[in-house]
């Protein structure tokens, strides 16, 4: 299974991203375009978990998403990386080892929560520096560019946890090329490489 | 020799000493190789010499004797300034301007050299001794020099010399006067043996309206009332301090005025005088909840009649008349140097909060920079107008900020928006009033370095009239350096279990009950909440209110911190602080000026009662279907401090909690146990 994996991270490329903090990110970028039309989907990603000496993972978190409500509307969400998988869980028996739940019931904000089962070293080893942790779907209601935003609050434990259930610091919102899908396969594939020693 | 005491390098410091011999000769040594070398004896009540410390150090100043080779030692500890952080140094100058000024009531006692050592009694001032002698008394009572609770001799010279010999004399110029039951019907014979009413209470020789006032802050403050008196004839010969005490405030209660409606419930001059006097119900009130902090017995009446002629003095704009008009939006020579009068009757009369009490505090804010505050200023306070900040309102007019003191402290109130000054240092916030007043009394002392300064006279008016009274200004500027608005707290019982914790499931209202046998060390899982309470109460466990009290996180996880707060009517402060969420031991104390308070500890673990954390549907073990409940609630109040699901105590499931939660599971990947 490891193999394919590494192969189809090979299909996609290789992309390196920008060295920095972890960070999570939406793709496409804020603000949206919505003159197009709906529905728009939208990644909420994390990156840099291996950047600058990090060598951190997600095993849980609880974001709010801030968005326009008078651009956008909430349709649905989809937890997990819609190519590598849902990273909380266990790969290679998928389906037993996250839990995860969002809430749109507050206008412009958009909740969402992912909790894993998996041990701080099982998460280590599949997760490399960035990957999709959900996809949203909006309607688009009116035409302009919707901005979007992260929520999070330490005091209120909105944030995302890492490694001994710390939180991951600092985290924030930047706007991210439309190559994000690219880039996370390419930092995991080389997150791989260093764990399972093999040359790309 | 003098007590022990503190200077910095490079400034002259005043050592000094007293001795029974003369005529013959001494010698007085800085304990730095500087000495007076042999001299003759001029002055034995008062041997002073200036001594100047290159470094940094403990060194024993010494005064001998060559008739009989006795000598005697002090100890000088000397600090560099510029080692000391900007809080330890402002520390250590307000102890030095406190060790000078009680220096300089030393040396102003009223025939000092005749009456050393032998005289029993000594006094201050040319008129009124007895009330400026008991106000004296008790700066030096509020600054730690106290009797002990029974008859055993004092040996400290200020304990010796001042408070001693200073209570015998007001005790020797009380005077008996009968009380009966006043013409409201009240007995003001309590707590007396030949109670109820007539008894005989006691009285002092002029305007007692106020100054029997006054001759009960030194018994008040001397935490010594079972203590008796065996060296002064007269009418309390063999009484104890307690009953002197008792029977002046029944003779002040009964003095209260009864007739008319405008004036009911006042003092003036004289008992009975028929007014409501604004500036000597001041006294009164201090004096009454002195003696209520030492244990005295008020007649519960004298608060419900004060009621009366105070909603007739206190006017709207928190202005305080000098006469009682009945009209609130009237202004009968009122001023700012009354002011704070009317907080201590709000305080007195339990109004802790509200509309009144906030009018006073913003009319003390208005003045406290000088003229145009709210209202009128009808008075002068003979405030010389040289040092810089100085008003006949405020900073200079002892009468001003000694009754702003009180009333401030009392309510808790510790920053005012005109004050005007920058936060520090150290936790000190902007604003802070009493720190403001500290900054003008260090800078306003006149040549504490010399052999005859130390006092606040030329820089202080006392009040509207009578003219200059150095020897009251500068105890009123040491009750105002010390820790307490009222007395201080019986020392042994705070040094024992003067800091308590607030332990979880039971009232901080009482005494914390011994946990496993050790009341001073109690547990809590990490990253949760603890409250200590520290508790300023005399011998009889009567509250102190207006007491400020320091708590100090000294060591462990959470050190350091510090707070400061100032005692309630219950005479409590508590400090709620926060685990960082590291395991180990903290070490807390309190403190009072230099008194400290018993150590706790506080300790901090990582695991919750076992059986408790993440087990929320109590199967012994945690798994998937616990995991999944508390992610169910995360975003919800905890139910309470034992919640399964709160695994931090913070009151909340979060996210924190559930990922946590996760890391306790019984089995890997939270399974649950095989059937």
């Amino acid at each position: 299974m490891k193999r394919l994996l590494l192969t189809a991270f090979l299909m996609i490329g290789f992309a390196s991203a920008p060295a920095g903090a972890i960070m999570l990110t939406f793709d496409p970028a804020s603000p949206i375009d919505t003159s197009g039309g709906g529905p728009i989907d939208v990644a909420v990603g994390i990156t840099g978990l291996e950047s600058d000496g990090f060598d951190e993972i997600v095993a849980a978190f609880d974001i709010d998403v801030l968005y326009d409500s008078s651009l956008l509307d909430p349709t649905s969400v989809a937890f997990g990386d819609p190519l590598l998988g849902d990273m909380l869980d266990d790969l290679f028996f998928p389906g037993f080892f996250s839990l995860y739940s969002d809430d749109t019931s507050t206008a412009g904000v958009w909740n969402l929560a992912g909790l894993s089962f998996l041990s701080d070293a099982d998460l280590a080893f599949q997760q490399g520096d960035s990957f999709v942790l959900a996809v949203l779907t909006f309607d688009v209601l009116n035409e302009g560019f919707a901005a979007l935003d992260f929520g999070l609050d330490l005091a209120l434990g909105k944030d995302v946890k890492g490694r001994n259930n710390d939180p991951i610091l600092p985290v924030s919102e930047v706007p991210e090329p439309g190559t994000l899908l690219l880039m996370g396969a390419g930092m995991l594939l080389l997150g791989l490489r260093r764990r399972l020693g093999l040359a790309v | 020799m003098m007590p022990d005491r503190d200077a910095l390098v490079g400034e002259d410091v005043v050592v000094w000493g007293v001795t029974d011999q003369t005529p013959g000769t001494y010698e007085l040594d800085c304990g730095n190789g500087v000495t007076t070398g042999v001299v003759a004896i001029a002055d034995r009540s008062y041997i002073p010499l200036v001594c100047n410390y290159g470094a940094p150090g403990t060194y024993t100043a010494t005064l001998t004797t060559q008739a009989l080779g006795e000598s005697d030692t002090a100890a000088v500890s000397v600090f560099d300034g510029a080692a000391l952080t900007p809080l330890e140094l402002r520390g250590l100058q307000i102890n030095m301007a406190i060790e000078d000024g009680l220096r300089n009531l030393w040396v102003t006692q009223t025939g000092r050299a005749a009456g050393f050592p032998t005289s029993v009694t000594t006094f201050w001032g040319p008129n009124f001794q007895y009330a400026d002698t008991s106000m004296t008394v008790l700066a030096f009572e509020n600054q730690g020099y106290g009797l002990t609770n029974d008859n055993v001799a004092p040996t400290g010279i200020y304990e010796k010399y001042i408070v001693r010999r200073g209570l015998n004399y007001v005790m020797s110029t009380l005077s008996p006067v009968n009380l009966g039951l006043t013409p409201q019907g009240d007995d003001p014979c309590v707590a007396v043996s030949d109670g109820p009413a007539p008894c005989v209470g006691l009285t002092t020789p002029a305007d007692p309206g106020y100054s029997v006032g006054v001759a009960m802050l030194g018994f008040a403050g001397s935490g010594a009332l079972a203590r008796t008196n065996t060296e002064v004839a007269g009418v309390t010969a063999g009484m104890t301090f307690g009953e002197i005490l008792q029977r002046l405030t029944n003779a002040l209660a009964w003095g209260q005025q009864d007739a008319g409606t405008v004036h009911r419930g006042g003092w003036i001059y004289s008992l009975n005088g028929g007014g409501f006097d604004g500036s000597t119900v001041g006294w009164a009130l201090l004096a009454f909840l002195d003696a209520a902090a030492a244990g005295a017995t008020v007649p519960p009446w004298v608060a419900t009649e004060f009621q009366f002629g105070f909603d007739n003095t206190l006017n709207t704009n928190g202005s305080f008349d000098y006469r009682a008009d009945g009209n609130p939006a009237g202004n009968s020579n009122p001023g700012p140097q009354k002011v704070g009068i009317g907080l201590q009757g709000l305080f007195f009369t339990g109004e802790f909060a509200g509309a009144r009490v906030t009018a006073v505090t913003d009319n003390i804010n208005s003045w406290w920079n000088g003229p145009g505050g709210i209202g009128v200023s009808s008075w002068t306070c003979s405030v010389p107008l040289g040092p810089a900040g100085s008003s006949n309102e405020n900073k200079g007019c002892t009468y001003s900020m000694f009754n702003n003191f009180k009333g401030l402290k009392l309510h808790g109130i510790q920053t005012l928006p005109n004050v005007g000054r920058a936060a520090g240092p150290g936790a000190i916030p902007a604003n802070d009033w009493h720190e403001d007043y500290k900054d003008w009394l260090l800078a306003n002392q006149n040549a504490p370095t010399t052999v005859g300064g130390g006092s606040w006279g030329p820089a202080m008016g006392f009040s509207c009239c009578g003219g200059s009274r150095p020897d009251m200004e500068t105890a009123i500027a040491e009750l105002m350096l010390s820790p307490v608005a009222l007395v201080l707290p019986d020392p042994v019982q705070f040094g024992e279990i003067g800091l308590q914790h607030c332990l979880d499931g039971v009232p901080c209202t009482s005494r914390t009950p011994e946990v496993d046998g050790d009341p001073t060390a109690d547990t809590n899982p990490v990253g949760t909440d603890h409250t200590v309470v520290a508790r300023a109460l005399s011998v009889g466990d009567n509250p102190i209110p207006g007491t400020t009290i320091d708590i100090d996180i000294l060591s462990g996880p959470n050190a350091p911190q510090n707070f400061q707060g100032v005692s309630n009517a219950q005479g409590e402060v508590k400090f709620t602080y926060t685990s960082d969420g590291t395991v180990g031991t903290d070490e807390i104390q309190a403190s009072i000026g230099n008194l400290n308070s018993n150590l706790l500890t506080k300790i901090w673990e990582d695991d919750a009662p076992e059986g408790l954390v993440c087990d929320v549907n109590t199967d012994n073990v945690v798994d998937r279907s616990d995991i999944q409940a508390i992610f169910g609630l995360v975003g919800t109040q905890a139910s309470g401090p034992d919640d399964p699901a709160d695994l931090n105590g913070d009151g909340l499931i979060t996210i924190n909690d559930a990922r946590g939660c996760v890391l306790q599971c019984t089995n890997p990947r939270c399974a649950p146990n095989p059937i």
